[in-house]
């Protein structure tokens, strides 16, 4: 009994609560429709491309981003290789450098050499020719000098010598002379 | 510091002095916007009160202000109407994705898009000069053309009951019959953690529990309706008495001049509200889709992320 009547005093004030807030069943249907309609256009004709555009944009920053990500790796690797080359072409050139100073040195220590040996053996020649001519100035003084005195002693003694005296005599000069 | 203080004072009891008693005579006419909407006309069986010529007028100002903002499709580089929309969209998203869950979110969010935006501009409308107090005298009394739909329990009672629709075909489609039977009844208890009789009494109680739960769901639309309605019905009901308090002070020689300036503060407040309660309004419907569809799958992603280092 306390139960039905809790219930009906519940429904009666509920019934007027609906009067009271105007409750109407049509007027939740046109409102509920009303939104149904407005949210579904919303979306169909604002909502879905914003949010697609909005996806694409976000797909297309995060490509840029790992693109940039890419590019500056694909830099610090670059610029590291650049950096070894340029290090190896350096010690590159040091050795060809090096090596040309060194080439050039030994060419001209050989030059320096093959001029010394070619003025020593010039040297030489010139004095082994000094020494020839010198010989044979000499020899031709001697023969000369052998000769005059053979003749001068020949024009004194006229025919008293004989060969052997002669050959002594030239002998005897030849001695003397330096 | 203390005459400052002394005279801060002195001012708010002479401002409670004057405020009082002409709040009580607004109370005591009985001014102040009635309870349900006003019917304006009818279409056959069909009565079309204010709120409804709100709600159909701010419908298609939405529409049409989306429609604009955007200029035909939404462009890669946004102009400034779609960037705007694009902010609320953008941070809208961000604050249910991880409510909602991941799997549940492509098709449960643009029904949350409707929600907020519907709710937030229904109740800006609401601030709007003439809602109100554009209307007829009809037998001594008067009939408001416009009427803020959230301020009609009709308008809200119709959103809450096509959230609880939504929210069962949202549930129905991410976890399925079975997926909802034991998000409500079932036995959630670990059964290596309990002896095998605790596990097998624990089903009656999760089945009590889930019809408990039952009566909660259903309570949503009771709660829903009824908290935006309060608080539009609320809020209208102040401004409508803080104009007419304004107009009572009127006749006060000094203070005159500045009686129009009373509601001002009060449509800034009102203004806040709007966009709480439609905010409050959405979340509240991710958060009941969430706790059946979303099983922390966005958590374990962030876990997964942090785990790695990996950064999408």
């Amino acid at each position: 009994m306390a139960i039905s009547n809790v219930l009906m005093f519940g429904m009666v004030d509920f019934s007027g609560l609906l009067d009271k807030f105007g409750i109407d069943w049509h007027l939740l249907l046109i409102q509920s429709l009303n939104f149904v309609l407005v949210a579904f256009l919303l979306y169909r004709f604002g909502f879905r491309s914003v949010a697609r555009v909005m996806d694409e944009r976000r797909e297309k920053i995060e490509l840029g981003l790992k693109y940039a990500d890419d590019m500056k790796r694909e830099k610090a690797a670059f610029e590291s290789s650049r950096a070894q080359r340029a290090e190896s072409a350096r010690r590159e050139a040091e050795g060809i450098v090096k090596s040309a100073k060194d080439g050039a040195k030994a060419i001209l220590e050989q030059g320096k050499m093959e001029l010394q040996q070619q003025s020593a053996g010039m040297i030489l020649n010139a004095e082994k020719e000094i020494a020839r001519r010198r010989k044979k100035i000499l020899g031709d003084a001697k023969a000369e000098i052998g000769t005059l005195v053979v003749e001068v002693a020949k024009s004194v003694l006229a025919s008293q010598m004989t060969d052997r005296d002669r050959n002594n005599y030239a002998a005897m000069a030849e001695k003397m002379l330096p | 510091m203390f005459a400052r203080n002394n005279f801060a004072r002195v001012a708010l009891v002479v401002l409670a002095a004057v405020c009082i008693p002409c709040i009580a005579q607004c109370s005591e006419h009985g001014e102040g916007v009635s309870a349900a909407a006003t019917v304006v006309f009818s279409i056959g069986q069909f009565p079309i009160t204010d709120s409804v010529i709100m709600s159909w007028a701010i419908s298609l100002l939405i529409i049409l202000a989306v429609k604009f903002s955007l200029r035909g499709e939404a462009q890669i580089i946004p102009p400034r109407g779609q960037a705007m929309i694009e902010s609320l969209v953008g941070g809208l998203r961000d604050i249910v994705e991880p409510v909602v869950g991941r799997k549940a979110f492509g098709i449960v969010f643009p029904c949350l898009l409707g929600y907020f935006f519907f709710i937030l501009l229904q109740n800006l409308g609401g601030l709007l000069p003439g809602v109100g107090s554009i209307g007829i005298y009809s037998g001594g009394e008067f009939k408001p053309f416009f009427r803020p739909a959230n301020a009609d329990l009709n308008a809200t009672l119709a959103l809450a009951v096509v959230a609880f629709f939504a929210w069962a075909y949202y549930c129905l489609r991410c976890a399925g019959v079975r997926g909802m039977y034991f998000e409500i009844f079932g036995n959630k208890a670990d059964k290596s953690e309990i002896s095998s009789f605790v596990y097998g009494a624990l089903f009656f109680v999760f089945l009590g529990v889930g019809l408990i739960e039952c009566i909660s769901i259903l309570c949503r639309i009771i709660s829903l309706s009824f908290r935006l309605f309060g608080n539009t019905f609320g809020g209208e009901n102040l401004l409508h008495n803080m104009y007419g308090f304004s107009s009572l002070l009127k006749n006060i020689p000094v203070v005159n001049y500045l009686s129009y300036l009373i509601p001002l503060p009060f449509y800034f407040l009102e203004f806040l509200v709007a966009i709480i309660q439609s905010f409050v309004f959405t979340l509240l419907l991710s958060v009941y889709i969430g706790l059946v569809c979303n099983h922390g799958d966005h958590e374990k992603e962030i876990l997964k992320k942090e785990e790695y280092g990996y950064n999408s």
